[in-house]
């Protein structure tokens, strides 16, 4: 599979001049939170190594779809996704030798993530209050579901349970109607980007202080902060809200509308009385600013199902495309609700270089999602392909570590580097 | 230990909430962020509920105080040429400027990033927009739906549809998209300040609020640039990577079971005591649980619906299952978890006593979120802060007869 991307240098570029360069994690996390995180910060020059073993695969390297049906651990697309610009070594934590050679990575290191259960890598001689007396200024977080302390904290989550923690499943659906949770990835990437942020401020505090410190990064914390409108609402009028489909208190119409096309939508949105008497020309039906049912955003909240249909009986006779092209170039906000294959085709994604080609060893030629900020005085960021399992193995305990070659290979042979 | 971004200052021009959660992220990390607003009216977000009591008040809109913690206020119409130099003259002092505004916007107001660098080039520009400032779409109009719908992740909100015509695609709760936007825009700036490290120079970061939303939105894509079909939203897509997870109903409320693996499924079994339906050869393989949740389900609500949402939680996770309660803003105001680890803060709100808030997203032990001051009235910091650009008190009086500040 392929599309007209922009191709990323197949060979590592130049990272000295990148915001992260000279940045070293030690990535202990797996499935998606902690590695969006990390990925985030190799696009931006960080060296960061995925420690992994055969004995705990990452489960997002057991999950397909795989190029032509043919599995295999380096084949997932959504660990080739989250994993670019890194690179892989195996080690097997469980053998002391395997926590030793973790332990001088840790050493190396400048950030270190981890999202084991609780007491995990403490027993491995690898937690923050063991590894903090020598180096006072790493960067160490551990990632979890519900946080290091609370009575919850023992508790295993995926991202979904945190939506239903975290109050967002609860606040979604249509006015009346049970939940309908937010489908797929969510709660990892506001994780992600959150952790991101907390590791930048903690280093930026490193270059100024020489300090470094623990982060305790709870998912559900980061789920509520994003999210503390029903809470607001709830804790100031005492109500319990509930679900309100696509109602907004100071817009209307707001709504998505049926379009010409196999189930297609557009997304609208009018702001206030101008917006609206601009919206009503572009509809070709100024009768509806006079109208006492539409006359102001009062009266139009209150007739808003009938608002909703005189404006379907003209979204109906239109593509989503044109409905946005008129409403835009008049100053309306509006636009398609794309489909996946909107996404993959939309101008203005391609115009951003939104997607990238990276050439993957055993994959070939794939696009992926790419770095999701423009820097204009950042170089190109980095994409080199996700790393095969264990690719940097060598990479890592002669380079980075200086082992010398026969203890390289006696770590292989007894299966410490697994 | 200093706050860990107290060395920065930052100017915020921008409304509502991707480009003021932005700057508060970095503000609640210790940087002094000025927020400058329009004279008279204020921040949009000030006019958005909820309000204490329901009494609506410019000085008590709960949104705005959430989103505007830890910073100091200004006035300031940018549009006139006294407010434009005074605008100029803050931003000689700063480290950072949040801005919302589209190219076309920044243009009229000549906060391009060619001019801004003159003026200071250690200058970190972040815009915060809905489609970003280069590409056939940048002047577009955003919102949270727009955004929501243009991501990829509104089509597909609620999965599962059954009836397409009257299941039109949803935004989330509240506002995912924005916020999101406004997290990004946080990372991309210190992302920025960590070059500045390197180079000494500032440079202009450019964050669209829906591809920070749609570079979550990878799975569809990315399985078919490998060769998968896409799918409708007619399909649930937890069936489709052969997970068997949904919502179970409790005797109190709903419960988010997700389990992806064998082993979840054995301790999910053994928390509601082995019983013998459970032995059926349709739940025996994990792509034949996800192909049975319906009578999966309905077997299991035989267990839950004498149980509370929180006893099915804990009884599942002590045997390692995922499984979570669905969470009303009720249960999250009387969640022991959350009160016993500070995830929400106490705020004295004005007029409404004390009013509980999602706390910091993390702790950090050296440097932890400081709570140091409540969101400026409207123009609170005005004098304070242009006496600190060197005006007289008769400068700030005639500024203000003239309705600049």
């Amino acid at each position: 599979m392929t599309l007209a991307t922009k191709k990323a240098p197949s060979a590592m570029v130049k990272r000295s001049r990148l915001p992260l360069s000279r940045v070293r994690v030690a990535d202990f996390s797996w499935l998606a939170a902690g590695p969006f995180a990390t990925r985030f910060l190799a696009t931006m020059g960080a060296e960061v190594v995925r420690v992994e073993s055969q004995k705990r695969l990452d489960q997002l390297r057991q999950i397909g779809p795989y190029p032509d049906g043919v599995p295999g651990v380096n084949r997932s697309p959504h660990y080739n996704l989250i994993n670019y610009s890194k690179m892989s070594m195996t080690l097997d934590l469980s053998t002391p030798r395997g926590a030793e050679v973790a332990r001088r990575l840790v050493m190396v290191s400048d950030v270190v993530v981890e999202n084991f259960a609780a007491g995990v890598l403490e027993r491995l001689g690898l937690g923050w209050d063991s590894v903090r007396r020598d180096r006072p200024d790493l960067v160490y977080v551990s990632s979890s579901g519900l946080g290091r302390s609370g009575p919850a904290r023992h508790y295993v989550a995926y991202g979904m349970t945190l939506h239903a923690f975290g109050g967002l499943t609860h606040a979604t659906g249509y006015a009346g109607q049970p939940p309908r949770p937010v489908s797929g990835t969510w709660a990892d990437p506001v994780t992600a980007i959150t952790m991101t942020c907390a590791i930048l401020a903690a280093l930026h505090c490193r270059r100024r202080t020489g300090q470094g410190q623990y982060i305790d990064l709870a998912m559900s914390d980061a789920m509520l902060a994003i999210t503390p409108e029903q809470v607001l609402e709830c804790g100031l009028t005492g109500r319990v809200p509930e679900r309100t489909g696509n109602f907004e208190e100071t817009a209307v119409p707001h709504n998505t509308y049926r379009c010409q096309g196999d189930d297609a939508w557009v997304a609208i949105a009018v702001r206030d009385e101008a917006e609206w008497r601009v919206f009503c020309r572009v509809a070709s039906h100024r009768e509806w600013a006079a109208d006492p049912r539409f006359a102001d955003a009062y009266a139009r909240h209150r007739n808003e199902a009938e608002l909703d249909r005189a404006i379907t009986a003209w979204t109906r006779e239109h593509t989503a495309r044109e409905i946005t092209e008129r409403l835009q170039k008049a100053g309306v906000a509006a636009f398609p609700c794309l489909t996946a294959m909107g996404i993959i085709e939309d101008p203005q994604l391609r115009a951003r270089d939104f997607f990238v080609t990276v050439n993957h060893p055993e994959v070939g030629e794939r696009p992926v999602f790419g770095h999701p900020w423009r820097m204009s005085g950042m170089p190109k960021p980095v994409y080199t392909p996700a790393p095969l399992l264990g690719q940097h193995s060598d990479y890592v305990l002669r380079d980075v570590l200086g082992l010398p070659a026969e203890e390289a290979k006696r770590l292989v042979d007894e299966k410490v580097v697994y | 230990m200093p706050d860990a971004l107290s060395d920065l200052r930052v100017v915020e021009l921008a409304q509502f909430i991707a480009g003021p959660y932005a700057s508060k992220v970095l503000a609640d990390l210790g940087a002094d962020v000025i927020k400058v607003e329009p004279p008279r009216t204020g921040d949009v977000a000030r006019r958005h509920g909820p309000f204490p009591g329901d009494v609506p008040h410019p000085e008590r809109s709960g949104l705005f105080f959430y989103l505007n913690t830890n910073k100091r206020g200004l006035t300031l119409d940018a549009a006139t040429p006294t407010g434009a130099g005074l605008l100029d003259q803050l931003l000689r002092t700063a480290d950072v400027l949040i801005s919302d505004h589209t190219p076309a916007e920044a243009r009229r107001l000549g906060l391009t990033f060619t001019r801004l660098r003159r003026l200071n080039p250690r200058l970190i520009v972040t815009s915060v927009t809905c489609f970003g400032w280069t590409g056939p779409y940048r002047n577009y109009r955003g919102s949270e739906l727009v955004a929501w719908q243009a991501s990829g992740k509104g089509y597909y909100t609620p999965e599962g549809v059954t009836d397409p015509e009257r299941e039109n695609p949803l935004k989330a709760g509240g506002h995912q998209a924005d916020f999101m936007g406004g997290v990004n825009a946080a990372a991309a700036t210190l992302s920025a300040v960590h070059q500045r490290w390197l180079t000494g120079k500032g440079q202009h970061v450019d964050q669209s609020i829906r591809e920070a939303v749609t570079t979550t939105f990878f799975a569809f894509p990315m399985n078919y640039f490998y060769g998968a079909p896409l799918p409708s939203r007619l399909t649930e897509s937890a069936g489709a990577v052969g997970a068997a997870m949904g919502l179970i109903e409790c005797s109190n409320g709903l419960l988010q079971l997700s389990m992806l693996a064998d082993h979840q499924w054995y301790g999910f079994v053994k928390a509601m005591g082995e019983p013998e339906w459970t032995k059926d050869e349709r739940f025996g393989k994990g792509a034949s649980r996800a192909r049975n949740w319906d009578a999966l389900r309905a077997y299991v609500q035989q267990w839950t619906s004498t149980r509370t949402k929180e006893e099915v939680a804990r009884l599942a996770q002590d045997q390692r299952v995922p499984a979570m309660p669905v969470n009303s803003a009720a249960d999250i105001l009387a969640s022991d978890h959350l009160r016993q680890r500070g995830s929400l803060v106490d705020f004295a709100f004005p007029e409404a006593g004390t009013v509980r808030l999602p706390g910091p997203a993390y702790k950090l032990s050296a440097t932890p979120v400081s709570w140091r001051r409540q969101p400026p009235r409207l123009g609170e910091h005005t004098a304070e802060i242009l006496g600190e650009l060197g005006c007289s008190r008769d400068d700030v009086v005639q500024l203000y007869r003239g309705g600049i500040v």
